[in-house]
């Protein structure tokens, strides 16, 4: 039978959780997170019932109809202009009253609006009592209580759903009322105090101090003496959990992938296959591949559900909170503080997120400077080069805790020079006025642990690993290739080292570390196996489970403590890599944004090793 | 809990903490109104300074529920009134 289609869109303030309704509803996995701005685009999703198919449209967050940032004219662009049957309102049951604003303003503008009033477990904790059905009568629309994350009310909602879509005339198809929303002054007043109205009416507190265990733990978190010692302490942890936690699964790996590759050696020797191939397919492609698999999965499968831990809880608007005097003293926005954060996992993903920055100023800002901030592609190099040389013979607690606290330092240098480059943006060509800036501090949410291991081990970790796998494929070829296609005196890959060689050595790197960078512009895992591979003389990727075997190998190629240095702040501070280029790009929508993120990481990378190389020299 | 009408106007960021106070009226620039307008800074409304950031400024508010921090350079739009 032919299904009718109906289309939803779900709107709401943000942080509310539409998202977490929006995958409730249609099995979906958009990221969701305790903090305001986590959706920066509309997503689309479908579930049906046994008549109706319906497409669900997760908008970004909003506070009002009358957008401030980019990422709220899409909510009022989608309500305004495009086709849809009904609009669900969700709203915070544990704020309710500001909530309203938007309800009033979207009911006043579109037919059919089903509100949703979302955390209802949260506010039952509080000891807040929402009267539902009087909320019903008021606003004169279908009211349902929810706890999305719970999965409560769900199946109301959609018996809702369905009753709605029956009394709309049959015919009647989406529509979209393709006009534009316009609200007075005195038309927010009148909304403003029907809200506070309706919510003495509808809302009662069983105990008014229902925010008292907050306020203490905001005390800790934002106070003034506590707030950065426990910021650097709670990254320093996360750093040691995933140094000490990585390291026995990734030698477990590399121990399971290096029996593979003699498997693999043996099955083609038994189909006789060419030796070129043989040596292109397993030390090549087969070599790369595994190496980023086994020392990127693990300290990725701690570091992503530890952070989104952070992200649950509602710890990310605090750091922001904190970090915004020292960005508004380089004109920028509190919420980039937010975007580096998501830097740390992505910086593709950081400069998407910058759609939460209002100001179009601000905002490039914050996206020229996000590759400042290393990605989980860059903490591997890292890591291993700590564990090298600055560790010194240190082993056990003592080592992974001095590695910890060099990586905090690491990150913390990374972070000033976020800054430094926001301040010299904002001084010299995007100078401009400071605008507003608000930010919202979510209720703090007690974690659901199996969730947080779900979505961050399944969506985020697959989905970084599979964007570096399907890099290192063609990477693995070209790097097999140079190694093997002689040029002058030697092959293609030393022929080039040399060249790049003496402008190498001014920033105290020398050139097959230089080509290493570059070569690594697809994905900046492979840097560290590319310099390994030029190094050896086999010819391809060598394992590096030997630590001490992998030391020699650099030392003897002339690898000093000073050599490190330069190559660990090189690391941080370079072009970003090919993937965050494009969305820069698509970002801005303009070349010369986008070259500009490519030379600012990459001349003060230059600079800050040719100095560290002179003192130290 | 009616507002005292003779009681003096000060601007929000001026507010000590864990003190309330009632919003009588926003000013300056209509984008900076607007934004406060949404986020439910609207006179007849009270709100709580609940805390500042280490350095003092962002400073956060109890406003309708929510907990929403400001810049002293945009809260000094809001004038408050002692209740």
């Amino acid at each position: 039978m032919h299904k009718l289609k109906k289309t939803i869109a779900l709107v709401g303030n943000p942080n509310v959780g539409k998202s977490t309704l929006f995958n409730r509803l249609t099995g979906m996995h958009q990221h969701t997170g305790n903090w305001s701005g986590k959706t920066v685009s509309l997503a689309r999703g479908c579930f049906s019932t046994e008549t109706v198919l319906y497409e669900l449209v997760d908008l970004p967050g909003t506070y009002s109809l009358i957008p401030h940032s980019a990422e709220e004219e899409v909510t009022r662009d989608f309500l305004c202009m495009e086709q849809y049957d009904m609009v669900i309102v969700v709203c915070d049951a544990t704020c309710l009253e500001r909530n309203l604003l938007l309800t009033l303003q979207v009911t006043s503008v579109c037919p059919h609006v089903l509100l949703c009033v979302n955390l209802m477990d949260e506010a039952e904790k509080k000891g807040i009592h929402i009267h539902l059905k009087h909320l019903e009568k008021q606003l004169g629309i279908p009211v349902v209580g929810t706890a999305a994350r719970k999965r409560n009310g769900l199946k109301e909602l959609t018996k809702h759903l369905r009753q709605t879509s029956c009394t709309a005339p049959e015919n009647a198809g989406s529509k979209s009322l393709n006009k534009s929303v316009e609200f007075s002054e005195d038309d927010t007043l009148l909304f403003s105090e029907l809200a506070t109205e309706l919510s003495l009416e509808v809302i009662s507190y069983k105990n008014s101090d229902y925010q008292k265990k907050d306020r203490v733990l905001d005390s800790i978190f934002t106070g003034k003496h506590t707030a950065y010692p426990v910021m650097l302490l709670l990254l320093a942890l996360i750093f040691w959990l995933t140094i000490v936690g990585a390291n026995y699964p990734s030698s477990l790996l590399s121990t399971f992938f290096h029996w593979g590759e003699n498997k693999l050696y043996g099955l083609f020797s038994t189909l006789q296959a060419p030796s070129w191939l043989i040596s292109l397919l397993v030390t090549g492609v087969y070599r790369v591949l595994t190496w980023i698999v086994s020392v990127m999965l693990p300290p990725m499968a701690i570091f992503f559900p530890l952070f989104t831990l952070l992200e649950d809880i509602g710890y990310l608007p605090r750091i922001a909170y904190n970090l915004d005097c020292p960005l508004k003293k380089c004109s920028a926005c509190g919420k980039q503080a937010l975007t580096m954060t998501m830097g740390f996992g992505c910086n593709a993903v950081g400069v998407t997120g910058c759609r939460i920055i209002a100001s179009p100023r601000e905002r490039l800002i914050a996206i020229l400077t996000n590759s400042f901030v290393p990605c989980n592609g860059r903490f591997p190099t890292l890591i291993t080069l700590i564990t090298l040389f600055f560790i010194g013979s240190k082993t056990g607690l003592t080592g992974s805790l001095c590695a910890a606290l060099a990586l905090t330092g690491f990150i913390l240098l990374s972070v000033l020079m976020t800054f430094a480059a926001s301040k010299f943006l904002s001084a010299t060509i995007l100078r401009g006025q400071r605008s507003f800036f608000s930010l919202e501090l979510p209720p703090y949410r007690r974690p659901k642990l199996g969730n947080i291991l779900i979505r961050s081990v399944l969506d985020r970790t697959v989905f970084v690993l599979g964007r570096a796998v399907t890099v290192a494929v063609p990477a693995g070829i070209v790097i097999w290739a140079m190694a093997n296609i002689p040029a002058g005196s030697g092959t293609l890959l030393s022929f080039t080292a040399e060249t790049l060689d003496p402008f190498a050595r001014v920033m105290g790197l020398d050139g097959v570390i230089l080509l290493a960078f570059i070569l690594g512009m697809p994905a900046n895992e492979i840097v560290l196996p590319i310099i390994l591979m030029a190094y050896s003389a086999t010819g391809s990727l060598t394992e590096i489970d030997n630590l001490k075997y992998f030391k020699e190998l650099l030392t003897d190629n002339g690898w000093t403590v000073r050599t490190a240095l330069c190559t660990c702040l090189f690391s941080l501070m370079h072009w970003p890599c090919a993937t965050t280029l494009l969305t820069v790009q698509k970002e801005t929508g303009s070349l010369k944004w986008t070259l500009l993120s490519f030379f600012l990481p990459t001349v003060c990378g230059i600079l800050a090793c040719a100095l560290v190389n002179i003192i130290l020299s | 809990m009616n507002p005292n009408p003779s009681s003096t106007l000060f601007p929000l960021n001026m507010l000590p903490i864990r003190q309330s106070a009632v919003i009588a009226e926003l000013s300056g620039a209509e984008y900076i109104k607007n934004s406060l307008f949404s986020l439910g800074f609207m006179p007849g409304i009270s709100v709580i300074c609940v805390g500042e950031s280490p350095h003092g400024d962002p400073r956060a508010y109890l406003i309708r529920g929510c907990i929403i921090a400001l810049r002293i350079t945009d809260s000094q739009n809001i004038l408050v009134r002692e209740v």
